[in-house]
């Protein structure tokens, strides 16, 4: 028996599983050599050229579907927020409305395939805002969603029985009625809803609140502790499943969607919290007695050298800010801190 | 298969002036026909699953990216396969640092008969194999050296004999089994060889 050094017969046999271990070992050097003009290469291109004439089985995988839309949608959204980076400062207002607009835009082409019901039922979209950004736009039912910095909402491009909705981070959601229930899910619990105004807070390792504006909402977390809600009133869970309801001043809740940012007596740290995802920095607070400060004030529409001078202007700390890590440090004055 | 072949270049025409219109929906289209293609593409040369997933939708993701710049269904055929093969190739490239990874290729790629739990080297067994192919009846001879020395599939082979599939595959697990025995036969003399001259 006689064994053929030619790279066509050995890339076959590497295919069909029946090399020897000299001729496999030739196989992975040339799959080894970054040359693109290998033995190797051309094999694979004849390879592929005969897969595209083969019957193939059709094979389907609606997950990784969905996770390429979503990416598509990701990789839309990074250009314009890249873009829109360039006048952080000067154009958030209109970066804003173009980030909506072209989300907008989405949403009506899709509108006038409606024959293709089921099809796009599977189509999941997904809508991200970065941190330091962002978007307001409507959902395929009318509704009205306003996306907080460092959220992902996804939603079917058409809505089936029940308008669904899932939510990472805050969204303001003013929902038009059309006799379907309305549902936001996110990882720590349900809001369901028949047609409303409401706001949904769920990040990671905060607490879990809707806080509804008008109508009625029904709040299930995950361990099944429900609440119904009346206007004005906010459902807390903790990340320890703490489940409470209060009254709460809507305004300085849904503040942002206005492009607002309004804390009462709102502890130092928390405040930080919402700097952090509002500009796209990271805060560094010095010492344990500065994260105990309450902070009262509004920041609107303002740059963030323009925050950083309010902030310091109203209360006892000094800061220094690193534009190349956008690191903030904090530092507390020793004063007493009852001017707060 | 050419009639076959002509629709689906109208089909695939089609889908590429849609991406163009920036319709996201051609995606689906795109998917439902390169994606088995593409799958088994990459299954057969990375012979593992794991990470295909993640190569195709690179691919598809680039392909939306870069929609305006597709030409005819041709140069984007060749252009697909660029991408693909460059993810695959790059995959095994960085996989073959971890050894399991290589072992797992090597027992998928190299033939049966060479797959044993002896250290013996590669040429003594390459010898020993080709002594004993010599005596297997001429029909399992003429399937393994087909397969073997030839290169080809099972399904060509079956082809070209004008045999079943199924018959070309009992060929070679009997040959296999075969050339083991004789070869476990020969490990034995020799092991016994290795002992009467420790």
């Amino acid at each position: 028996m006689y064994y053929n050094h030619n790279m066509e017969k050995k890339f076959s046999k590497y295919l069909n599983g029946s090399c020897s271990p000299d001729e496999f070992s030739e196989v992975l050097k040339s799959i080894c050599e970054t040359d693109d003009h290998s033995k190797v290469t051309a094999e694979m291109l004849k390879f592929w050229k005969d897969t595209l004439r083969a019957a193939i089985e059709t094979k389907e995988n609606s997950q990784l579907l969905d996770k390429i839309h979503h990416r598509i949608a990701l990789e839309e959204s990074k250009t314009v927020v890249r873009r829109f980076a360039m006048y952080r400062n000067l154009l958030r207002v209109a970066a804003i409305f173009i980030v909506g607009l072209i989300t907008a835009s989405v949403l009506l082409y899709n509108r006038h395939d409606v024959p293709e019901k089921q099809v796009y039922a599977a189509i999941i979209e997904k809508v991200t805002t970065p941190y330091g950004a962002r978007t307001s736009f409507m959902l395929p039912d009318g509704s009205e969603v306003w996306l907080n910095s460092g959220s992902t909402i996804s939603f079917p491009r058409q809505y089936d029985k029940i308008r669904n909705v899932e939510l990472s981070g805050q969204a303001y959601f003013k929902v038009v009625k059309d006799g379907r229930p309305f549902m936001v899910k996110t990882s720590k619990g349900n809001v369901e809803v028949m047609g409303t105004s409401f706001d949904v807070k769920s990040y990671e390792n905060e607490n879990f609140e809707t806080t509804l504006v008008e109508g009625i909402v029904k709040v299930k977390d995950n361990t099944s502790q429900t609440g119904t809600l009346k206007p004005g009133q906010q459902a807390v869970v903790t990340p320890a499943n703490e489940f409470t309801m209060r009254d709460v001043n809507i305004g300085l809740i849904t503040s942002w969607k206005d492009g607002k940012l309004m804390f009462v007596k709102e502890p130092f740290q928390h405040v930080a919290t919402e700097l952090e995802r509002w500009y796209n920095v990271k805060i560094e607070l010095q010492g344990d007695r500065l994260k105990r400060l309450g902070y009262t004030g509004t920041i609107e529409m303002e740059t963030f050298s323009e925050v950083l001078e309010l902030i310091n202007t109203t209360t006892p700390i000094k800061y220094k800010f690193n534009k190349n890590t956008r690191v903030l440090k904090i530092y507390g004055i020793d004063k007493p801190d009852n001017k707060l | 298969m050419e009639k076959n072949r002509v629709l689906t270049i109208i089909t695939i025409e089609k889908i590429i002036h849609r991406l163009k219109n920036d319709d996201k929906s051609a995606v689906d289209e795109l998917f439902g026909y390169y994606y088995p293609r593409l799958y088994h593409f990459s299954k057969s040369i990375l012979k593992i699953e794991d990470g295909i997933d993640d190569i195709l939708q690179e691919v598809f993701v680039k392909i939306w990216l870069n929609r305006y710049k597709i030409g005819n269904p041709d140069t984007f055929n060749a252009w697909i396969f660029t991408i693909t093969k460059n993810e695959v190739l790059n995959l095994i490239r960085n996989n073959l640092k971890d050894q399991t990874f290589k072992d797992e290729l090597f027992l998928r790629s190299v033939a049966e008969e060479y797959q044993t739990q002896n250290f013996i080297e590669f040429e003594e067994i390459k010898a020993g194999i080709d002594k004993i192919v010599t005596s297997l009846p001429e029909k399992r001879q003429q399937v393994f050296i087909l397969s073997r020395t030839e290169g080809f599939s099972n399904k060509e082979i079956a082809q070209q004999l004008n045999i079943s599939e199924k018959t070309v595959e009992d060929h070679i697990t009997h040959a296999i089994k075969y050339i083991k025995n004789s070869m476990k036969e020969m490990g034995i003399i020799s092991l016994l060889y290795f002992y009467l001259f420790l």
